[in-house]
This record gives C-alpha cells, sequence and structure tokens, in this order.
C-alpha cells in the first residue's frame, strides 16, 4: 500500500477514505494474521468521513490526509484501549493521547487499528504477546520479527499503509527487516515520546514503518519536532553537506549469517558501481553493545514498570491480605515471563553494589558514542546489514532467551549512539527476507531519508 | 541523660508555594475534594513524561540563596525507586548526586552555625489514607507538588537548638515567600535523626530517624523521647539499630516503625526523560534581586535604629508584613520606646482580637503612623489611642479624624483637670480619706475616676500629680 497511488484513488474518484476503511477491515477479517489487539472502526470511520469531505473539496491538509494508519499498542490513543501486549493492561482505556497520535490525527491520518508486538516492548518476535504472535505475510512459518511486529505485518499486508513503532534496541528495524518493509529509527530526541509506555527511557524512539520511503518521509514531517510535554526533544533542520557523501561499510562482523553476508556483498558491489564512494570502518564495541544495552534497558524497564501495581488501573486482584500480596498477586499474574525476566535482572543490577554494572554500561555507552562520533568524520552513512540472521521459524527461540536477545546485535549500538537509522529491504532469498540499515550522524535524520531512496533506487535499477 | 552527647542532623521537607504542580499542570490547591486535582501526569499513567515547572526552580533557588547556598549551575534528577500506593509511579522524582544547591548554613541566636549540605527539588507523593477498618483510600491531590528538601549537617546538639533552627528556617522561608511553611497543614515536615556517644573523641553512634512529627512540640518531645530512649539503651549495654521511629501524638513518644533504608534499598539512576537543570548566572542574579532584607538582617537595623531590646524585636519581625507594618508606622517617632511599645501592645492585640494578619487590617500603616503621631504630641493619651485604633479596624477612617469626632483629644489644661479631681474627691469621700491614711492602692481606683470623667481626655501624668497635691 502506497499514499502517492491512494491519494491518486482519492482525486480522482476511484476510491473514498470511508470504501478504503472497508477493504482494509474486510481483508483483516477473511485474512486475519493477527496483527491487530485492537480495531479503531470508530474512530477510522469517523476520520474517514471527515476526510471525504476535505478531497471533495480539495482542501485536505497534508500528505497523510485520509491514509490508513496502524498504531502499535504501546501508544496512547485517547478512549480506546492500550494494552501493550500485557495481560495487565488488558483493559486499560487510556484516558489522553500521546503528541505524536495527537499529530497524525490533526494531519487528517486515520487510525485504523492498535498492532500487535512484544509485552511492553520486550521481544524480537512478537511471540511474547499476551494475544499470540503475528504472522509474517512474506513466510507464514517464520516469525514476523520484533517487538513492532504486528506494525510491519500490518504494512506488509495492506491493512495499513503507515506504522508507528517503537524502537528501544532495533524492534522496528528488525521487524522491519524480517516483513521485507522499511523501518526507520529516528535521532533519540526528534520525536515525542509523550504517550508512547516508557520500556527503557534514554533508548526508547518513535520508529516508522512503510512501504516506501515517501510514506516513512511524510510520517516522519508529520511527527518530529518539539513538544511542551517532553523536554528532551529538540527542532531539526536539514544539515548542508559539502561533499561527495562517502558510505561506510563494516567488515569482520562477528557472527554473520553467511546468505546475509552475500547480499551485503552484493550490495556494496552495486552501490559502487553507480559511483559513490564507500571506505572500510570498524565499530569499536560492537560485540560488547549488545550487553551494555541489555543492562541499561533492563534497569530502566524495572523502574519503569513499578508503577503497573493493581492499585490504580489495569488488572485488579481482590482477593489479597496485604499491600505486599496485591503487588506480588497482579505482576505475578498481569506480567509474562520475559517481561519479568527483565525486571528482576534491571532490579538486581540496580542494588547496591552491584549498581557498578549499570554506571560501567553508562561509561561503556559514551565511549560508543564518542567512537561513532569519529566515524561520522570520515563518513557520511554507515550500510550494514540489519540482522546478524535470517528470519528465524516461529517457536525457535523462545526457549533460549539469550539467544533471543541476540536479536538486537547489529540494531541497539544505534540507540546507544543516539544515531538515526533506517532497515531497507533488501531482497527475499529462499522465502526469507534480508534486510540492510542505513545509518546516519545524529540529527542528520533528513539527509538520511533522501540518501536511503538514492539506495533503494540504485538497487532497484540494477 | 547528660551522660552522652546527642548529634542531630535534620531534613527538613518544604512545600513549595506554586499554582501547579511540578511536573503537569494541576492545581497545588490544599483541602479540596479528594482526586480533584490529578491528571494523566500526576497519577503515573502508562507513557506520561514530566516536564519542570519552572517557577519550583526559581523558588528552590530562592531559598537556597537566603540560606546562604550555594547554586550549582548544572544539577539533575533522579529517580527513588519504592513500592508504596502513594508512590503513582513506582519511584519518586528528585536529586541525588547533584542537588540544585549545597553548602549553606543558619546562624543561631548564641553565633553558632548550623550547616545546610544540600538543597534538592523533588515531588511529594499522595496520600495513603486508612478510613475504616479493611479499608483504604488514596488521595492523589498532594502526588506532585513541589518539595524543596533542605538538609543539614549533623551540627545539631539538642532539642532546643533544633527548634531555634527550625523556627528560623521557617522564618526565613515565609520572609522569601516561597512556603506558609504551615507545619500542621504539612507544608513543613521535620525529620530529625539522632545519635548519641559518651564523649566528643568517640565516633558519631548508630543513628535513627524519626518520621511524623507535626509541630515544634512534637519535634521537642520527639528528639528528648529519642535521645532518652537511646541512652537507656546504651545503659543497659545495648546497641543501637538504624532504625526509622514514628512519632505517636497520643503518647507524645516515639516507637520504632521499621529498619532504615540506605540508598541501595532505593536503586536511585539518572532521570532519563528531564535533561539536566541549567540555571544561568543572570536567572540567579535577578532572583537574588527580590530576596527581601531577612530576619537576622532586620534584627540587627531595628536595634540599630529603634535601639529597641531583642525579645521586641523578636515579636515585631515574626513576619514579614508585621515588620514592614511596624517600620512605617514609625517614620518620624522620636520616643521609640513608647511607640513600640504601644504598637505590641495595641497593635497585635487587635490582630488577635480580630483574628487577622498585619496585612490585613483595615487601615494603612500611613494611618498608624498619623495615630503614632498623636500619641507623641500628647494629642491623645494611650488609652484614648488605643479606642481609636480599634474604631480604625471598624471603619477604615484616618485617626485624627476620629478623634475629632469622638472628642478625644487630651486635655492638659491644669485647671480644668483640677476641677475634675476635686468633683471625684468630693464624691469619693470615703476612698479618698482611706488613701491619705494609706491605702495605697486606692490611688489607682481615684486616677481610673477622673479619667473616666475626663472621657480618657485627660493627660494621666497631670492627674497623677494633681490627686498627689490635692490629697
Amino acid at each position: 500500500m502506497n499514499s502517492r497511488i491512494i491519494n491518486e484513488k482519492y482525486r480522482n474518484g476511484e476510491l473514498t477514505p470511508p470504501q478504503m476503511l472497508d477493504n482494509i477491515y474486510k481483508d483483516i477479517e477473511k485474512n486475519d494474521l493477527n496483527d491487530f489487539i485492537t480495531l479503531t472502526k470508530n474512530i477510522a470511520y469517523e476520520e474517514a468521513e471527515r476526510s471525504l469531505k476535505r478531497i471533495k473539496n480539495n482542501k485536505t491538509i497534508s500528505p497523510i490526509d485520509g491514509i490508513p494508519i496502524s498504531i502499535k499498542d504501546n501508544f496512547a490513543v485517547k478512549n480506546t484501549r492500550m494494552t501493550c501486549a500485557s495481560h495487565i493492561l488488558e483493559d486499560f482505556i487510556s484516558p489522553y493521547n500521546a503528541t505524536v497520535v495527537k499529530k497524525i490525527r490533526e494531519a487528517g491520518g486515520i487510525i485504523v487499528g492498535k498492532t500487535n508486538m512484544d509485552e511492553f516492548a520486550m521481544g524480537s518476535s512478537t511471540e511474547n504477546s499476551c494475544f499470540g504472535s503475528s504472522i509474517n505475510p512474506v513466510n507464514k512459518d517464520i516469525v514476523p520479527g520484533g517487538s513492532s511486529g504486528g506494525s510491519a505485518v500490518s504494512v506488509k499486508a495492506g491493512h495499513a499503509a503507515i506504522s508507528l513503532g517503537s524502537d528501544t534496541g532495533g524492534s522496528v528495524r528488525q521487524p522491519a527487516a524480517f516483513c521485507s518493509v522499511f523501518g526507520f529509527k529516528p535521532t533519540y530526541g526528534v520525536v515525542s515520546r509523550y504517550g508512547l509506555t516508557a520500556f527503557s527511557s534514554s533508548l526508547d524512539t518513535v520508529g516508522i514503518i512503510g512501504s516506501n520511503i515517501e510514506d516513512v518521509t511524510n510520517m516522519f514531517n508529520t511527527i518530529k519536532g518539539i513538544d511542551e510535554y517532553d523536554s528532551t526533544l529538540r527542532n531539526i533542520e536539514e544539515i548542508d553537506k559539502n561533499r561527495k557523501v562517502i558510505i561506510g561499510f563494516v567488515n569482520n562482523i562477528d557472527g554473520l549469517d553467511e546468505a546475509i553476508l552475500n547480499v551485503y556483498r552484493e550490495k556494496r558491489r552495486i552501490i559502487e558501481k553507480s559511483g559513490i564512494k564507500t571506505r572500510d570502518i570498524n565499530i569499536e564495541h560492537l560485540p560488547e553493545s549488545i550487553a551494555v544495552y541489555q543492562i541499561i534497558s533492563m534497569c530502566e524497564s524495572s523502574s519503569n514498570l513499578a508503577r503497573y501495581d493493581g492499585i490504580k488501573y489495569g488488572l485488579q486482584i481482590k482477593e489479597a491480605e496485604t499491600m505486599k500480596d496485591i503487588y506480588s498477586k497482579v505482576r505475578g499474574i498481569g506480567f509474562g515471563k520475559e517481561v519479568k525476566r527483565r525486571i528482576m535482572t534491571g532490579t538486581y543490577f540496580l542494588s547496591y553494589k552491584n549498581a557498578m554494572y549499570y554506571e560501567i554500561s553508562k561509561k561503556m555507552r559514551k565511549q560508543i558514542y564518542e567512537n561513532m562520533k569519529k566515524v561520522f568524520k570520515e563518513v557520511d552513512y554507515i550500510l550494514m546489514p540489519s540482522t546478524l540472521n535470517l528470519p528465524f521459524k516461529r517457536g525457535e527461540r523462545m526457549n533460549d532467551p539469550l539467544k533471543m536477545h541476540l536479536s538486537d546485535s547489529l540494531t541497539a549500538f544505534c540507540n546507544l549512539a543516539d544515531l538515526p537509522a533506517i532497515n531497507i529491504p533488501a531482497g527475499i532469498y529462499n522465502e526469507l527476507p534480508v534486510g540492510i540499515q542505513l545509518i546516519g550522524n545524529s540529527f542528520d535524520d533528513i539527509n538520511l531519508l533522501k540518501e536511503a531512496e538514492n539506495i533503494e533506487k540504485i538497487w532497484s535499477q540494477e | 541523660m547528660n551522660k552522652y552527647i546527642p548529634t542531630i542532623g535534620i531534613e527538613v521537607h518544604i512545600q513549595v508555594k506554586t499554582e501547579t504542580k511540578i511536573f503537569c499542570r494541576c492545581s497545588t490547591n490544599f483541602g479540596d475534594n479528594p482526586n480533584s486535582h490529578i491528571c494523566p501526569i500526576c497519577t503515573g499513567m502508562p507513557g506520561v513524561m514530566p516536564s519542570i515547572n519552572d517557577k519550583v526552580v526559581d523558588l528552590a533557588i530562592k531559598a537556597a540563596l537566603a540560606l546562604n547556598c550555594n547554586i550549582n549551575e548544572i544539577s539533575s534528577f533522579a529517580r527513588k525507586n519504592y513500592f508504596y500506593p502513594d508512590l503513582p509511579k513506582g519511584y519518586q522524582i528528585t536529586q541525588f548526586k547533584y542537588p540544585i544547591a549545597e553548602n549553606g548554613y543558619i546562624k543561631l541566636k548564641s553565633g553558632k552555625k548550623i550547616r545546610i549540605g544540600r538543597l534538592h527539588i523533588e515531588e511529594d507523593t499522595g496520600k495513603f489514607i486508612h478510613d475504616k477498618e479493611h479499608e483504604s483510600l488514596l488521595d492523589l491531590n498532594r502526588a506532585g507538588v513541589p518539595l524543596i528538601e533542605i538538609v543539614t549537617e549533623p551540627d545539631v546538639s539538642n532539642a532546643d537548638e533544633a527548634i531555634e533552627y527550625l523556627k528560623k528556617l521557617r522564618l526565613i522561608i515565609r520572609y522569601c515567600d516561597v512556603s506558609d511553611a504551615n507545619m500542621e497543614k504539612g507544608q513543613m515536615r521535620a525529620e530529625p535523626n539522632i545519635s548519641i556517644r559518651k564523649d566528643e573523641r568517640d565516633d558519631l553512634g548508630v543513628k535513627t530517624e524519626i518520621k511524623n512529627l507535626n509541630s515544634f512540640k512534637a519535634v521537642f518531645k520527639g528528639i528528648n523521647s529519642e535521645i532518652k530512649r537511646q541512652s537507656e539503651i546504651i545503659d543497659n549495654n545495648g546497641t543501637i539499630v538504624s532504625t526509622t521511629m514514628l512519632f505517636n501524638e497520643k503518647e507524645q513518644k516515639v516507637a520504632p516503625m521499621r529498619k532504615k533504608e540506605t540508598a541501595g534499598d532505593y536503586r536511585y539512576f539518572p532521570e532519563p526523560d528531564l535533561p539536566n537543570l541549567k540555571v544561568l548566572k543572570n536567572r540567579i542574579e535577578n532572583i537574588r534581586n527580590e530576596i527581601p532584607e531577612l530576619p537576622n538582617n532586620k534584627m540587627k537595623r531595628f536595634k540599630r535604629i529603634f535601639g529597641l531590646r531583642e525579645e521586641d524585636i523578636e515579636i515585631l519581625i515574626s513576619t514579614r508584613e508585621l515588620s514592614d507594618f511596624y517600620e512605617h508606622s514609625m517614620e518620624g517617632i522620636k520616643d521609640t520606646q513608647k511607640a513600640t511599645n504601644f504598637f505590641i501592645k495595641e497593635f497585635l492585640s487587635l490582630l488577635n482580637k480580630y483574628e487577622i494578619n498585619a496585612e490585613e487590617v483595615n487601615f494603612t500603616p500611613e494611618y498608624m503612623k498619623e495615630l503614632m503621631q498623636l500619641i507623641e504630641n500628647g494629642q491623645i493619651n494611650l488609652n484614648a489611642a488605643a479606642k481609636v485604633l480599634d474604631v480604625m479596624q471598624k471603619t477604615g477612617n484616618n485617626p485624627n479624624k476620629i478623634v475629632k469626632e469622638l472628642g478625644l483629644e487630651q486635655t492638659g489644661n491644669e485647671e480644668d483637670i483640677k476641677e475634675i479631681v476635686v468633683s471625684v474627691i468630693s464624691e469619693n469621700r470615703e476612698e479618698a480619706e482611706r488613701y491619705r491614711n494609706g491605702e495605697e492602692k486606692l490611688f489607682g481606683f481615684l486616677v481610673g475616676q477622673v479619667m473616666k470623667k475626663s472621657k480618657g481626655k485627660a493627660d494621666p501624668v497631670i492627674v497623677n500629680k494633681m490627686i498627689k497635691e490635692i490629697l
């Protein structure tokens, strides 16, 4: 699904927004990929009628006016259920709108539903959802990736033109790679996080999934910018490039799947053939970055998830003797295995002397950040695979959490170093999609998207 | 009790006077219906983020400057993690490693300095109320009300010093209009920590902390009761355990509540949702310029220009508004002690009678000054002046006008007074005779009768002289 085509059909009168919704909801019913947790039909049809009026009067207000959009179920949509795919929030109705949701609605975007995900965005396969995993439309045997698996599936299946996900260590780029769509993680501090349920607040970013760069860019332009409710933001502008673009390639990635390595080499060849300058670079501490990421994100999540205590909202347990009893029953029943594992590990790493691990991780993060700043003095962008391995089978890693955690190996360092990055689909081989990510310097998001478009064009012309 | 030397440090939480909460825009109004000032942010809904209320920072800087602290141009927020129903997010946003201000002090009357180690900004919790048996209620109106926490070094030696420190602190905070600092309303909360040791040369003993002290009296009793408790333990060869003690209002003494937490229990880490708090130099200077003359300086100045007793000045400077009112009323007055005596006696009883503060009286300090001048020039006597003052409060009229309307001008004419004295003596022959025979106490009765007959207008000095002469 492509916004440009939809817009053309709207203008020609071939299609109206309500008809488009009919089609989508019919297909979701017929072809259930479990990509949605909640369908927001009421809101959607209301918005669609308004959009239709604007289209008829030639008064559309933005490139996403009338365009179907899906939202990961960890974003707040007013008066709509927000579960974070967790039993603990299964019946939680949000009393407010996330800033990004507000901006999308103000731009005329139509929110079709809330997408499936790993519980509280913790996971890489959408299998940690209390509603069950989503089905990858490319290949039903493989996982859709995660944690924004539902979002990637909804775009690939044409149930939405654009989807909002969240990327803390790779949760937008990895499912985008597994479902063969574009998945963009902007620089931290460019898109408001207000209304995005916090997992790891110093790493969380609002990500965008789309079937083409133009859609991703339009959505990025809609949601970026400062917000009085998020004090970690700044406005960005296009940065002048006064030299010919140089793209860095990473050699010797430990444990990289051979099939992916072959695709990576071939893509480099095509780029070099087109005349773009390339250079070999080294990403220091890449193997350690995943440990640093795990410690920081688990520590922060142990604090961020403390609010789910069954007192104010969410799952309630009435049969309890003491306060402590309420807490342990609500959290014991409400949270899934992986979430509990991370809360306990994070709590451990913040307590007493163990806090030194957190301190060391913060220092390592700073080191990784500084190293990347040096790399970006030599090159403008980095191209490297989004994942070490090809998409894995459903159930394959559920009982091997350590292996599951390695799914973020090539993506998490971008979150640690505040870098923008976008997964570009690099083809499907034996029904297994491969994704390659283009990484830019901090706050160079606008150029990054342009360069991604350019690269995709070069690859598709070959 | 004297066997041991107590060492006391005090943590004080003060609710900062802002219209809205520290991280959202809810009202801070006290006493409204439960949960009428709440929003997704202060109730810890999923996805919300804090954004700092600049007014809180300004007031914290103001308090810090008034307490002689250094302001840190960069400070930061941290999360203090613990579970309790009144803490909606499961963590409190506070300042830990990098507080906004450090290294201040308050000087006691003795000249001793109580050092203030740090002053930091944080959010208040809600209220978890155990209403009936088996029923607990949660009111989150207070959740997110801004607080400053002021922590002393262990410089306080006894309960008296603790009270003096707290009273001075409260006065400074009120002068700066940072808070009303009313302990009964929970706007100011003191938590002393106490240890004892046998000898100055010994290491400090294990300390305990007292919570739930809602008045100066409770602080005083709590500290003394804890010193006594610790002394008895040591006397019996026991060991002090690091404990949080709870003051029992009914029994007026402390009892252990729980084992005292350490920083490690709270899993502090930097708050990722708030950037570092940067305070520019000119912001600090602007705030410094807003700080009024503080009580200690005012004390010195009043002593110098009015030549008053310290006890009197202490009363006069007990609120900033009262001291301003007083100072204005005294302009041009020469007999400052006489005028001050009148002010302290009559003006303060007026405030008491009408249950108002100095800033709420019905007349301006300008009128008060005119009244003081009428006294100083001998135009009315003190009794008449007190009457005028009361009318001023009732009508808001100018004292000169009131004096004229009521005909209260003092009579200094000896002939007129003599006539009244003679008539009073003749009407009270028995009393006059007894006075002459040595019953001194009847003198006052006779003076009173003369004043009554003169409708308070007679100059009491002349009345005294005249009665003595005639009898």
